[in-house]
């Protein structure tokens, strides 16, 4: 079945086609019409007043005692006026010129105005407009005129006050005001509508501006029916300051509407009515929290000791918090501070007169301070810490309280970071802050390792407080805290050539510092100390001097050891920077090898103490984090990238309780060792050495030295042959981009540098007849120490900084 | 006697008017500028003996027209600004702009006849 379109009828379409086109035309042409009349009307409005304006002026400024022509001049516009006035548009136009003006003229010039305005009978029209049934004429009409002050006008506008159009009535209200003084009584007097706040405003704003003014007394309307005229008078009674109506007032306390109350509280309390107190304690119980507020606010004000009773038991019963702690306000503002802070205070604190502890608070701070490093050193608990500061606390003068305040949280965080010190210095001799880029700040260092100046600073942190004792012992401590790094980089920087030693730790620190507290007398110990590490250190200085002397490689091709040292310290400020600028994932390893290198020149005090030291691996690090899968597969890439390090460490896995890693471990290490055993030094050679190295008293001497660097020559001959393949250690594998730039003699020098310095420690450790056990558990220990150290190390920087920046 | 010239800048035209008429009757030439643009045209080819300006005015405000006059044209003619109550801020400008005088509307024309005079007095 075919579906056919449906039928269209042409004409109708053409038909509404036509109506809207018609209607849209109709529309256009009103729109046109409509606002060439309206531009139209503007335009002559504009002609009108351009003709007016100085017809008007001339009325104006019209006087009496002018010449001849200007009065000629001013009969002429009198009778030209008149002509325009019969035109009731230039009528229309003449008012709307004149309430303009009157706006913007003040003084003669208006009265002036007001006078024209009347005498060219233009109030007729106003009070036509009275007549009209629209209420926007009505209004407009009462606005004229009360603007344009016809006073005459006032018998017929006041009769509008009570007009149900409330336009009509709010203007007829105003206009009542405005045009006679005793508008506002007859107002008050007879409006029976309310009075908005808006209304009343304006009401007043009218009143205001009236000159001479002489207001009539308000009390009279206390006692209209209408509330808001009560309401208004209340407010003009105190607008006006007319205070004799004190017993109405007091009466009205009681009204039963609220704003009416409130007002008669504040009128109250403004004018000082003591009768009204016994009225106002009435009324209290039953009124609403806003009005007691109120009510206990005009207590405050007027109230005296007999009312401390009343607001008691306010206080005792009272549940409203507002109410209650405004009791409380009242009764300290009647008595002064028979209430005190109760909350948040520590009863706890036992208060001492502060007069009889008149001591300076510079003194009290520095017993604070020597308390904490008392404390420190006893091992006291932090609880201890604060409540010594909190006694203190309560002599501090508040002059410097908040300051005190600071410096004594300040101080304690700094303690937490140096007790953290402290613990690893327990652990470790030294603390190892050699990462840091101190080359250039050798001779600070130097004047600071000087214990005398140290034991000045102390002194005189005693001494010297109040406002400078922050900076000062802020600076002792930092002082501290750069001689422990200090004591280990100057004598690095004295013994450059070692700097590429290992890591050593020593194990009687403990029993150094249980003497150094035994004693009482760190200062001096630390001297001694300090001593007896410069002269090991010169041993191991002119031992590895005389090692270089014998070196292999040629000399003029060989760089001073000085030049070593400052390259490793270069290698130093590469790994500083690179540290600084990113996250550089390498950055870990190259930081711990420059460690390892700087640490070199903490070289230990006790030979006795030496633990065995292989190296650090990278490998050790990974293993700790990941999981059995992942473990298995670094110990495949240990077999391909491994040294000596990772032999050391492999051993330590063949102990894994992870049966699978220590199997493969030991797998590994088989084939590490096999790979590596051709190119270590050999067994016999050691032994030799060790030999050699037990036959004397002093391991350094000069003899013995000698045949040490002749087996260790030929032990690093071997080890550079075993790094021509793979040309760096493991942890500067990562280096070899950046080190591209160097030629195959700088790598091989650098390289040397580093194997030799393991071999050296062999010789050292060997010296010292460490079996194998005991290196294995060094080892562990040096490992666990490692770690932690490097994660403080690392945070140090940063915790350093957050604790400065407060 | 020789008649002072006076620019009265003023956009109100009525106002504009009266205040002519009775600055006239004062005894003064009075040039009438409805906006900034008048005055800024006016004060390129003739220097008058005090100005009279609004302050809210079309184009260019009475600010404008004290710093056009007192550094553009590093002239030191006295001002008087007529401005609305209420405008204090505007007339502090004014003063630190270089203004000799304000008068706040309603205006009184006798007392603005009287601080032109005494302005004129004063140069």
């Amino acid at each position: 079945m075919l579906i056919s379109a449906p039928k269209i009828h042409t004409d109708l379409l053409w038909d509404l086609t036509i109506l809207f086109s018609g209607l849209g035309i109709l529309f256009f042409a009103f729109v046109f019409i409509f606002r060439n009349r309206l531009s139209a009307k503007r335009s002559k409005v504009s002609h009108q007043k351009k003709i007016l304006a100085p017809i008007i002026s001339n009325f104006l400024f019209y006087e009496t005692d002018s010449t001849k022509e200007e009065n000629y001049e001013y009969i002429k516009l009198k009778i030209e006026i008149r002509d325009l006035l019969k035109s009731p548009f230039s009528r229309l136009v003449l008012t709307e010129i004149l309430l303009d003006l009157q706006k913007d003229l003040s003084g003669d010039s208006r009265n002036r105005l007001y006078k024209l305005y009347q005498d060219l009978e233009l109030h007729l029209d106003a009070f036509k407009k009275l007549k009209s049934w629209r209420w926007e004429l009505v209004s407009k009409g009462i606005l004229e005129l009360a603007q344009m002050r016809v006073l005459v006008a006032y018998g017929f506008i006041k009769k509008f006050i009570n007009d149900k159009r409330g336009v009509v009535r709010k203007q007829a209200q105003i206009a009542t005001v405005t045009l006679k003084h005793e508008g506002i009584a007859y107002f008050l007097d007879t409006t029976r509508y309310g009075i908005s706040e808006w209304q009343q405003l304006k009401l007043l704003d009218v009143l205001r501006n009236f000159e001479d003014f002489s207001p009539p007394r308000f009390k009279a309307w206390l006692t209209s029916k209408n509330r808001d005229v009560v309401l208004f008078a209340l407010r003009l009674i105190k607008h006006y300051n007319q205070n004799d109506a004190n017993k109405s007032m007091i009466e009205l306390v009681k009204h039963r509407n609220d704003q009416i109350k409130s007002e008669a509280i504040q009128c109250i309390k403004d004018f000082g009515v003591f009768e009204a107190l016994y009225t106002l304690k009435s009324v209290f119980r039953n009124s609403k929290v806003d009005i007691k507020l109120q009510i206990l606010d005009t207590i405050s004000s007027l109230g005296k000791e007999e009312d401390l009773e009343f607001l008691q038991t306010i206080v005792n019963k009272e549940s409203n918090f507002l109410v209650k702690s405004k009791a409380i306000s009242t009764i300290n503002a009647i008595a002064p501070e028979t209430f005190i802070p109760t909350e948040g205070i520590d009863k706890n604190i036992a208060t001492k007169n502060f007069e009889n502890n008149v001591e300076d608070n510079s003194t009290q701070l520095s017993e604070v301070m020597n308390n904490n490093e008392l404390n420190k050193d006893d091992g006291l608990p932090a609880s201890d810490h604060e409540e010594d500061t909190l006694d203190i606390q309560d002599h501090l003068d508040p002059e410097f309280e908040d300051e005190i305040i600071f410096d004594l949280c300040f101080m304690e965080e700094l303690d937490d970071i140096l007790t953290e010190f402290n613990e690893l210095d327990k652990e470790v001799d030294y603390l190892p802050l050699n990462f840091l880029p101190l080359v250039s700040e050798e001779e600070e260092l130097k004047s600071n390792t000087d214990p005398k100046t140290d034991e000045n600073s102390d002194v005189e942190r005693k001494e010297i407080l109040k406002e400078e004792s922050f900076k000062e012992e802020l600076e002792a401590i930092l002082d501290k805290i750069k001689t422990h790094n200090t004591d280990n980089v100057v004598e690095g920087e004295k013994d450059s050539d070692l700097e590429f030693l290992p890591f050593v730790v020593e194990t009687n620190v403990e029993e150094k510092s249980e003497d150094l507290v035994e004693t009482d007398n760190e200062n001096i110990l630390a001297i001694e100390v300090n001593e007896e590490e410069v002269i090991q250190e010169e041993g191991i200085a002119n031992l590895h001097k005389k090692f270089l002397e014998v070196d292999c490689l040629p000399k003029q091709e060989l760089e001073s050891s000085d030049t070593i040292a400052q390259k490793s310290m270069d290698w130093m400020a590469y790994v500083n920077e690179s540290q600084g600028s990113g996250n550089n994932p390498q950055s870990t390893a190259l930081d711990e090898s420059a460690r390892y290198d700087n640490s070199a020149g903490d070289d230990n005090k006790d030979d006795n103490s030496i633990p065995a030291f292989y190296g650090f691996s990278i490998f050790q690090e990974l293993f700790r984090t990941c999981d059995t899968e992942s473990k298995l597969i670094l110990l495949d890439e240990i077999l391909a990238v491994g040294d000596e390090k990772e032999v050391h460490f492999l051993k330590t896995l063949l102990d894994d309780r992870n049966k699978k890693v220590s199997a493969k471990a030991e797998l590994i290490l088989k084939e590490l060792q096999n790979l590596l055993t051709p190119e270590m030094p050999d067994e016999t050679t050691m032994e030799q050495i060790t030999t050699n190295a037990q036959g004397v008293e002093n391991p350094y001497s000069n003899e013995e030295e000698v045949n040490v660097i002749s087996s260790l020559n030929k032990s690093s001959e071997g080890f550079t042959d075993i790094k021509e393949e793979n040309m760096m250690p493991l942890e500067y594998c990562f280096l070899d981009d950046s080190t591209s730039e160097h030629d195959n003699y700088q790598k091989h020098l650098f390289e040397l540098d580093f194997e030799l310095m393991d071999t050296a420690l062999e010789v050292i450790k060997t010296g010292l007849q460490l079996d194998e056990t005991e290196k294995e558990e060094n080892d562990k220990e040096e490992d666990i120490i490692f770690g932690s150290l490097l994660r403080n190390l690392i945070l140090l920087p940063k915790k350093l900084k957050e604790k400065f920046n407060g | 006697m020789v008649k002072k010239n006076l620019l009265l800048a003023e956009d109100d035209e009525l106002l504009a008017s009266l205040l002519d008429y009775r600055l006239q009757k004062g005894g003064y030439n009075v040039h009438l500028a409805k906006d900034g643009r008048d005055v800024k045209e006016y004060l390129k080819t003739a220097t008058p003996d005090i100005i009279v300006s609004d302050i809210m005015m079309p184009y260019f405000s009475g600010i404008e027209l004290i710093d056009y006059v007192r550094n553009q044209l590093n002239s030191k003619i006295p001002i008087i600004i007529i401005s609305s109550a209420g405008n204090e801020e505007n007339v502090l400008s004014a003063f630190e702009l270089g203004a000799n005088d304000f008068i706040s509307k309603p205006v009184s024309p006798s007392e603005l006849l009287v601080r032109v005079g005494r302005e004129l007095n004063k140069k």
